[in-house]
């Protein structure tokens, strides 16, 4: 079976830092990985990377199969649509209720779609929010709409970037939302944060990037203290 | 493209900006024909911002520009007191040339700039990556629904501009050269002054497409801070100015 999304051999020198030197990385269906770093290490860059956003310098990356450097633009983004991505510090568009972006992503307007829109809204506590533009919403609003908006399409796989970042107190109610999702319906997941406890309870298999390159981390370095 | 510099890169910009407007109206066509709700609905969003508010400005301006043209005539006819080719040939001037060339330097200080800061927004804002990241086309989406409204408009601010030159010049008409209302809209209004403002209005047209075409190209361009949004609006506008002239004259020359 092939990999839903493939790193292999990337690598990326941007303004003369290497960000990613000969990365290899698989995710199947039902894979949770994460993949650690800190600011600035190049979290985002794998996230536009992982979506054919970006062209690593060498190496492919394929999603679902098809190696996105060499597809053509439209076959690219049929492939971005059957994945659900969370970007860090939010892409909502501005100018759409909440409501237009979500049916923006599952681009139907028939009444299911409607009826899952309301639902995601709900688990979200979005529902009085649906009408309101985008950028009237507050920062947390925002990062519950966009990870809303990530999973409205029923994705197979889950690109998330910092996704928590900016929800403060309902941190832990869309951690339970995200793991509702994803866990028990066997998407895959490729988490990049700098949060070690949230990618040790998220994902199977967590990596750490440093200095461009990978290195798998014990699952005992990245499960919350229980203590703390 | 910045790597270029001189006619080559002014050949590329001049290709980008054909190139995104093609698209822009492919994109929309397709949205419109697969009855996408959206597209309806960002279009009268657009339609307000590219055809009605323009209005405020554009009326009182082409009203102004009659004034000034009516002055010119009406001094003429005082010294030759030859009414029938003055008069004639201000209607033809007026609603081919002037009127045009007003509403065009309009659409491009508004729309060259509104969509030239409106792409850098959007990706400063990164809503171009995330259309690309929901699978949706960001030509289509950013653009169309302005290439709609920017079509649709030229007509309407050709006629109505024409309407209010056409209105304004027949006051000084009436004040220094004792020309009368009828007398002038039997000229501003002829058979012939009709076919100046079809000619207007196709001209209008092709400057629209120019003020779209340099405002999508230039706004295009990677944007990475917010004052990057302004110093790209400056360009779109300079371009879009010396894209519409050179259009125009070359129209005039060769038509």
């Amino acid at each position: 079976m092939s990999a839903l999304l493939a790193f292999e051999g990337v690598s990326l020198v941007l303004g003369g830092t290497r960000l990613l030197d000969q990365v290899d990385l698989a995710i199947e269906a039902s894979d949770r990985v994460a993949i650690l770093a800190d600011s600035g290490a190049g979290k985002s860059w794998l996230l536009r990377l992982a979506i054919g956003l970006a062209r690593p310098g060498s190496g492919t990356v394929r999603l679902m199969g098809t190696a996105m450097e060499d597809a053509a633009p439209d076959t690219r983004r049929l492939l971005r649509a059957r994945c659900g991505v969370a970007m860090q510090g939010g892409s909502l568009l501005g100018d759409l209720s909440v409501e237009e972006n979500m049916r923006l992503a599952i681009g139907s307007s028939d009444r299911r779609a409607g009826r899952r829109i309301d639902r995601l809204l709900l688990d979200y506590g979005l529902e009085q929010s649906a009408a309101t533009r985008a950028d009237a919403l507050s920062i947390g609003e925002r990062r519950r709409a966009e990870l809303a908006r990530a999973f409205v399409r029923d994705p197979e796989l889950l690109v998330l970037d910092e996704p928590f970042e900016g929800a403060f107190a309902r941190a832990d109610m869309l951690e339970a939302q995200v793991r509702r999702r994803i866990v028990p319906q066997g998407r895959a997941l490729l988490l990049l944060t700098q949060d070690r406890a949230l990618a040790g309870q998220l994902c199977e298999r967590v990596y750490r990037l440093e200095r461009g390159r990978l290195i798998q981390q014990d699952a005992a370095v990245t499960v919350p203290d229980a203590t703390s | 493209m910045d790597a270029l510099k001189g006619g080559p890169k002014l050949i590329a910009a001049i290709g980008a900006g054909a190139w995104l407007t093609v698209r822009a109206a492919t994109g929309m066509g397709r949205r419109i024909i697969a009855g996408d709700a959206l597209a309806q609905r960002q279009l009268a969003d657009g339609l307000p911002l590219h055809v009605w508010r323009p209005l405020r400005t554009l009326l009182p301006l082409a009203a102004l520009a009659g004034i000034i043209a009516g002055i010119g005539a009406a001094r003429l006819l005082a010294l030759y007191n030859a009414q029938i080719p003055v008069l004639g040939a201000l209607a033809e001037i007026l609603l081919r040339d002037i009127v045009p060339l007003l509403v065009g330097l309009f659409a491009c200080g508004s729309v060259s700039v509104a969509l030239s800061s409106r792409l850098g927004a959007m990706a400063l804002n990164r809503e171009i990556d995330a259309l690309e990241a929901l699978g949706r086309d960001p030509v289509a989406h950013a653009l169309g629904p302005a290439l709609a409204a920017v079509l649709l408009s030229a007509p309407i601010h050709m006629l109505l501009g024409g309407i209010a030159a056409v209105i304004g010049c027949g006051v000084p008409l009436a004040l220094i050269a004792n020309v009368g209302w009828p007398l002038w809209s039997g000229f501003a209004f002829s058979h012939d002054a009709a076919g100046a403002m079809l000619t207007g209005m196709a001209k209008l047209l092709v400057y629209a497409l120019i003020a779209f075409g340099v405002g999508s190209a230039v706004g295009a361009k990677p944007v990475r801070s917010p004052a990057d949004i302004g110093r790209r609006a400056t360009t779109a506008f300079t371009a879009g100015l010396l894209g519409i002239f050179s259009a125009a004259a070359l129209w005039t020359a060769l038509l």
